[in-house]
């Protein structure tokens, strides 16, 4: 299991997405999270939340709800809503492996937020690729990468897609009915590779030295992509450090 | 498996803290909690009955700096311990990259740690995941009271798979660090 998950995704590409659905619905704020409750990105004002906790507990809630779903003879919910005071929050699962999550004030935009998150989460999905690398040795590709692929979509929605949903592609989940697009929006459509495009922040080989925050050590490397990165034994040596000064003394 | 987020530039590596009801998995979380430095944890929260029980989970999410731009953030969850909690330990395992097996080193307690173990396994499987690839290791708790196994015994009879074990008070804190060291040492160790 000693692997590595990478969610990739260009970052403007998603915030556009997210920041569309915050303002089409004048929500607070979008959190888009793993099943596992791991924060993968947001847009608008979440000042105020702690997001790691935030992930986990709402992970955890889907968790409870799935159980309440099998006794009701369904597989699972879709769409979780908590209604407050004040804020309310809305949560959906849009993909195997991905919730959104939508903060918003005001009881009467639930409809709304409703629809944009429907038509928001196809471009959402449409821009990630979730990759598990297989089992070093084994040359087997594991169920849950397979069950990835399957559901990786091969084209893209853009924003702007979103903004004009007449024009946004119908999308089920195993099946992709291509539209008649207007020639920019059908531009914008390109295959992607089964394997993510792994860029190192500005994509630059040149060697960068990075001092960290606690410890105040610097550590040096040249970096081709963040895969190899963390699998480099100067990074294991670094981490490993890092514990030591964290953990190492202080019984 | 360790988590790369490119998005937020972030590198999130989970490890669960698993065992019995009442073995110390809370403790182990609140001393460390408690005892590092606190620019590198926000809070920890923790689901419990009014029993202190722990109903779905306790998580604490922790940084240990930045590598190269990226974030390296510790993720550690406890599991709830009692026997009829099986989804939320379900839950909890997935995606992890490391687990500190937390026994209670009571003799009273020793059918229920077995039954822990196998639970593990179960869930592990259960996950596609298998326990001789995950990097685990063992916690021996409560080393300071009277009725207890001695470790031989406990080696013998719980790890089977020959891991790596500590002992541990967790609630004076002694061995708490060492085992999270340990245990993330070896989950950076085996990344590939």
């Amino acid at each position: 299991m000693e692997g590595i998950h990478v969610i990739n995704a260009k970052r403007s590409e998603i915030q556009d997405v997210l920041g569309s659905l915050v303002e089409k619905t004048n929500s607070t704020c979008t959190v888009l999270i793993t099943q596992d409750g791991q924060i993968v990105t947001w847009s608008g004002n979440c000042n105020f939340i702690n997001l790691p906790a935030l992930g986990a507990l709402v992970a955890g809630m889907f968790s409870a709800t799935r159980e309440v779903a099998r006794l009701l003879g369904e597989k699972e919910f879709s769409i979780l809503f908590q209604q407050g005071q004040k804020r309310n929050i809305q949560i959906s699962l849009i993909a195997k492996e991905m919730m959104l999550i939508v903060v918003f004030e005001g009881i009467q935009k639930t409809a709304l937020i409703r629809l944009q998150t429907q038509l928001h989460s196809k471009a959402i999905r449409n821009l990630f690729e979730i990759y598990q690398p297989p089992i070093k040795g084994t040359g087997k590709i594991k169920p849950q990468d397979q069950i990835q692929k399957q559901q990786l979509p091969v084209k893209k929605v853009t924003a702007a897609q979103v903004n004009h949903p007449v024009q946004t592609e119908e999308i089920s989940d195993n099946k992709i009915k291509k539209p008649d697009l207007e020639k920019e929006a059908t531009t914008a459509n390109t295959t992607k590779s089964p394997l993510p495009q792994k860029e190192w922040i500005s994509g630059s080989d040149e060697t960068i030295s990075l001092k960290e925050k606690t410890s105040q050590k610097t550590f040096s490397l040249t970096p081709k992509n963040v895969e190899s990165e963390i699998t480099n034994e100067s990074f294991k040596n670094f981490a490993a450090s890092l514990l030591d000064d964290i953990f190492g003394d202080n019984e | 498996m360790a988590t790369i987020n490119t998005i937020n530039n972030e590198i999130n590596i989970k490890i669960v803290y698993y065992g019995p009801g009442l073995s110390g998995k809370t403790t182990n979380l609140r001393h460390i909690y408690q005892n590092v430095p606190q620019n590198l944890v926000s809070e920890m929260i923790s689901l419990d009955t009014p029993e202190e029980r722990t109903l779905f989970f306790d998580f604490l999410p922790m940084e240990l700096g930045f590598v190269h731009g990226f974030k390296i953030r510790l993720l550690l969850y406890t599991v709830p311990g009692q026997t009829y909690y099986e989804s939320s330990r379900e839950l909890v395992l997935r995606n992890c990259d490391g687990i500190i097996f937390v026994v209670d080193s009571q003799l009273e307690q020793f059918e229920a740690n077995i039954e822990s173990l196998a639970s593990m396994q179960r869930n592990l499987l259960a996950q596609g995941m298998n326990i001789t690839q995950i990097p685990w290791i063992i916690q021996y708790n409560k080393r300071d009271l009277k009725n207890i196994l001695g470790i031989p015994v406990l080696e013998r009879k719980i790890n089977h798979f020959g891991v790596e074990s500590f002992e541990a008070v967790a609630k004076t804190g002694k061995g708490v660090f060492q085992t999270i060291k340990n245990i993330s040492k070896l989950v950076i160790r085996k990344l590939e």
